[in-house]
């Protein structure tokens, strides 16, 4: 079986506090530390766990974006990852959720995919939209929120977790499924996954190379603009009551006054 | 080579029969050793031949003079005579095998005071055998059991050497009777004259009879040694002279990560002939056992159960590694274990088991006390290099220190940008904006991150101002040392930030074999400044010894100072002045492995708090390089500890019986795992964690307002 999985290059959530540029509008990406998109490390665990339960499959990663990708997508590799695909155009910048699917879409058509694994959504820009659009062009099924998948001949069938527990959904191959966050662990890698990641194989595509052209992508294909962006309304700051014998009757009317008593 | 007054074989037949099986004997026993040492020719090289004067005058004081096993006075007491009383019967046997060819030894062969010797070792192993045994047999310390050898080994080797000693008197009584006093032994003369009335003949023949039983045994002994714990009879004088002479708190380093086909040990024999070796020369005594932190509070790691599961699964393998078919399988005579075909489980994860790997809190307590020289540490960090780095497979909460130790340069979610924010209004300048600081302070990542440990970073700061030290930080110039990554077994990771540290001390001229270079090449420097080594200091026992021990490694040499010797040495060079005897609280402190075991730092942080407390300093039952760590070393502060006993909780309890209030520590992470024991359990009002940077802050702070309020009133 020949599966993909969508992977993104991101700032890292855990240490760039997120900046907005006030004229692009955008999220700053330069000069900040860049990390494969840690919901995406256990996309890709996912993906691997299937394919070396099936056995004679191939796990290939993609990804759309700056030739630093190319770090994210080694990382991928390291994993275990048997081979990957950047795709790097300068025309591609500021593409939105239509551009960055129609992308990868085209990609992946020329590969002939049968499973395509992605997560809900991404780290940084959340929209959890590209799943969808990309099984839309491809016009292929989608499986969500699966948080155990498993193929059964022609069938993709998962657990998808809902509100209670799961359900049991499946879907004729091949299919589009995306991954309930923390459903797998992250899997680090190995040295004989460090080394090996240096000689698997890696290809790198641009518009051209995949029939597109620069005004369906990128700033000059975007169908979402972003008008104005603010801040937050900062957390007002809470009441503290100190207990001077009256402690639980100010507590009492407080919650009463919100009629939660 | 006078002739005996009794031939013991009796004719050319007799010995002609004794020949035979001598001959027989000897050559099993050859070919037993000859296995265990191919096995150890079969495995990795290492080079143990550095320090020769070094190593044999401590053979001789620790196989001579059995200074190991003498630290643990009566069991110690008893192998001594043991092992000299070995020697000596040896000669006496050489006597009686002569005697079998008419002859007997020169010189000694009929010297009463020989004899008489030789008697007096025999009584000497005697009382010895009967100390043993009570240990083994009713004392019956839990450390004793051997589940590699069974428990009968032990007592089928004392029945062994009672035996060997019971034929030894037998002989020499009725050799006595026999030929009437010319054959002299002191026991002879006691036991001897009683048996005159027997007859020449019959003495004779008793002789002859206790003669070859006396053989046998030795025989049997020999043959029944080479796969017994009493292997290391022969194994431990090798042992102790290949003993490492390298720093203490280096581990080995692990060459050539990028052409590599294995990283770590998951089989026994990629371990080195001297890891391997270890095996051969466990004791099985069990004394690390008696002192490792995990055995005590519950854990699945037992040290003594590493060192003989290595050589459980070396054997294992015996005939895989030496190559099949070879000739110990075709000649089950030749084969120390007798060729069952027992089903073979893998070294890691089923002879060793995973969890008493992580276990280890890479203390050393184990290597300390180990009579032989064994090197528990090194063994368990190795296995654990092979589950990190080919297995990826170690508990799920060190991922994520990984991670951020790699991206980040320290052990949590918080950018490196933010490492000097602590300084934040100090006045402590960066290296980059004074570069030519004589001191570097090293505050490492619990000091510039912990919360509790800033405290401790801003009191040295605050000595070193006093002390008018021209000191500078590095700020997000520093990374984590690696120290942790490689104790878990990420060896890689360690080499990466090692290399990048490495890189930034080099550029700000640390690293002292790069100065003597320059100083070589233009003579005294330009101001004997420039060219002069410089220090580091470090509050971080980890980052200390990483830096000191293991940076050689990879080419970086620097001088690294831990923070109580440097405030020690202040204080004795007249830099600071504090008041004596200033905090009257009842103080403990606790010796951190990484200084005091691994590197020796004893007696200075006790002067610096002698000098402070009015009481002095009240020690713990466990104490210097006895001390009970706290849990934290080896990554175990980053994982959960889910079975047994805190260890934390353990060394807190111990400090409590002391009746202290304050308990001082000069490592971080004791101080974070005590902190944290403290509150287990809840003894927050009684005892307070102090580092023994911010006693000595306290003390200058006193110093400054002499009117201030009294620590402690």
């Amino acid at each position: 079986m020949k599966i993909f999985v969508c992977v993104k290059q991101i700032p890292d959530p855990n240490t760039v506090e997120s900046k907005l540029d006030p004229a692009t509008k955008r999220l700053v990406r330069t000069g900040v530390s860049l990390v494969l998109d840690p919901g995406d490390e256990t996309t890709i665990a996912a993906a691997i766990k299937l394919r070396d339960s099936l056995g004679n499959s191939e796990l290939t990663a993609i990804s759309m974006g700056p030739a630093s990708a190319q770090e994210a997508l080694r990382r991928a590799l390291a994993m275990g990852v048997d081979r990957a695909i950047l795709i790097s155009d300068p025309a591609l910048a500021g593409s939105d959720v239509l551009g960055t699917a129609r992308t990868l879409a085209a990609a992946l058509k020329r590969e002939n995919p049968d499973l395509i694994f992605c997560s809900t959504e991404s780290t940084d820009g959340y929209t959890g939209m590209v799943p969808g659009a990309i099984a839309e062009f491809l016009g292929l099924p989608q499986l969500t929120f699966a948080r155990e998948i498993n193929v059964e001949g022609t069938k993709a069938v998962i657990k998808r977790v809902t509100q209670t527990g799961y359900e049991v959904v499946e879907s004729p191959l091949p299919a589009v499924v995306t991954i309930a966050s923390g459903s797998f662990e992250a899997i680090y890698p190995t040295m004989k996954g460090i080394m090996s990641a240096r000689k698997k194989p890696f290809s790198q595509l641009s518009l051209s190379d995949l029939g597109l052209d620069p005004s369906q992508v990128g700033e000059a294909g975007a169908r979402e603009q972003v008008l104005s962006i603010g801040k937050a309304e900062a957390r007002a700051a809470g009441q503290i009551i100190k207990d001077e014998g009256n402690a639980a009757e100010i507590i009492a009317d407080f919650l009463q006054r919100h009629q939660l008593l | 080579m006078a002739p005996p007054a009794i031939s013991p074989t009796g004719g050319w037949i007799g010995t002609t029969i004794f020949v035979v099986i001598f001959l027989a004997a000897l050559t099993v026993f050859g070919l037993r050793v000859g296995q265990l040492v191919t096995l150890l020719a079969k495995a990795r090289r290492e080079d143990r031949t550095d320090h020769l004067e070094e190593r044999i005058g401590d053979f001789l004081l620790v196989v001579l003079g059995q200074s190991g096993v003498l630290r643990d006075p009566i069991p110690g007491l008893a192998h001594f005579f043991t092992f000299w009383g070995f020697i000596i019967i040896q000669f006496g046997l050489l006597n009686l095998i002569l005697g079998a060819f008419n002859g007997s030894l020169l010189l000694i062969g009929h010297d009463h005071t020989f004899a008489a010797l030789l008697d007096l070792f025999v009584l000497f192993v005697l009382v010895s055998l009967i100390v043993f045994a009570v240990r083994r047999g009713i004392v019956r310390p839990r450390q004793l059991s051997s589940r590699l050898h069974g428990p009968w080994d032990g007592f089928i080797i004392l029945g062994l050497i009672f035996l060997v000693l019971l034929t030894l008197a037998l002989v020499e009584t009725f050799g006595f009777a026999a030929s009437h006093g010319e054959e002299w032994s002191l026991l002879g003369s006691w036991f001897g004259p009683s048996f005159y009335g027997l007859g020449t003949a019959t003495n004779v023949a008793l002789y002859r009879v206790f003669w070859w039983a006396h053989i046998l045994t030795v025989l049997s002994f020999l043959v029944y040694l080479p796969g017994s714990k009493h292997l290391h009879l022969m194994a431990t004088p090798f042992n102790v002279f290949f003993r490492n002479y390298g720093p203490r708190g280096a581990l080995p380093l692990l060459e050539n990560l990028e052409e590599r086909e294995d990283y770590g040990v998951s089989k026994a024999e990629q371990f080195t002939w001297k890891q391997l070796l270890d095996g051969y020369a466990c004791t099985e005594c069990g004394r690390c056992n008696t002192v490792c932190p995990a055995t005590n509070t519950g854990k699945p790691l037992l040290p003594k159960e590493i060192i003989l599961g290595v050589k459980e699964s070396l054997l294992d393998r015996r005939h895989e590694i030496v190559g099949e078919p070879n000739l110990f399988q075709k000649l089950p005579l030749a084969d120390v274990r007798g060729n069952g075909h027992e089903e073979i489980q893998p070294l890691v994860g089923g002879v060793i088991s995973k969890e008493a790997l992580w276990a280890c809190t890479t203390c050393g307590a184990c290597m300390e006390i180990c009579p032989v020289s064994i090197e528990h540490v090194p063994k368990i960090v190795d296995m654990r290099r092979s589950l990190v780095m080919e297995e990826s497979d170690f508990p799920p909460e060190v991922t994520s220190l990984f991670n951020n130790i790699e991206r980040n340069g320290n052990p949590w979610e918080i950018s490196n940008d933010r490492r000097a924010e602590w300084a934040a209004g100090l006045g402590v300048p960066l290296m980059a904006e004074n570069p030519e600081a004589e001191v570097l302070y090293w505050v490492g990542c619990m000091g510039s991150f912990d919360q509790r440990n800033r405290k401790v970073a801003t009191a040295l700061v605050k000595i070193l101002k006093a002390a008018g030290v021209n000191f500078a930080i590095l700020g997000p110039e520093e990374s984590c040392t690696g120290d942790p990554a490689r104790r878990i077994g990420n060896e890689y990771l360690w080499q990466m930030m090692a290399q990048q540290n490495i890189e930034v001390l080099n550029s700000y001229g640390f690293n002292t074999a790069q100065a003597e270079t320059a100083t070589a090449q233009h003579g005294h420097g330009h101001n004997g400044q420039t060219s002069r080594a410089r220090t580091i200091i470090t509050a971080c026992p980890h980052c200390f010894n990483t830096i000191k021990n293991e940076y050689p490694q990879l080419g970086g040499h620097y001088e690294v100072i831990h923070h109580s010797v440097f405030i020690d040495r202040l204080i004795s060079e007249g830099r600071l002045q504090l008041p004596s005897g200033f905090d009257h609280r009842k103080l403990t402190y606790h010796d951190p492995c990484y200084v005091g075991r691994y590197n020796g730092v004893y007696d200075e942080p006790r002067r610096v708090l002698a000098v402070l407390n009015s009481n002095g300093v009240t020690e713990m039952r466990r104490n210097r390089n006895r001390s009970f760590c706290c849990g934290g070393g080896g990554g175990r502060a980053w994982m959960e500890e889910r079975i047994g006993k805190r260890v934390n909780q353990t060394r807190v309890n111990e400090a409590l019986e002391t009746e202290a209030e304050v308990l001082a520590a000069a490592c971080p992470f004791c101080i974070m795992m005590f902190e944290d024991g403290v509150k287990g359990v809840e003894a927050e009002e009684r005892l307070q964690v102090e580092d023994i940077a911010e006693i000595v802050a306290r003390a200058l702070e006193e110093a400054a307002t002499p009117s201030a309020t009294r620590a402690g009133q």
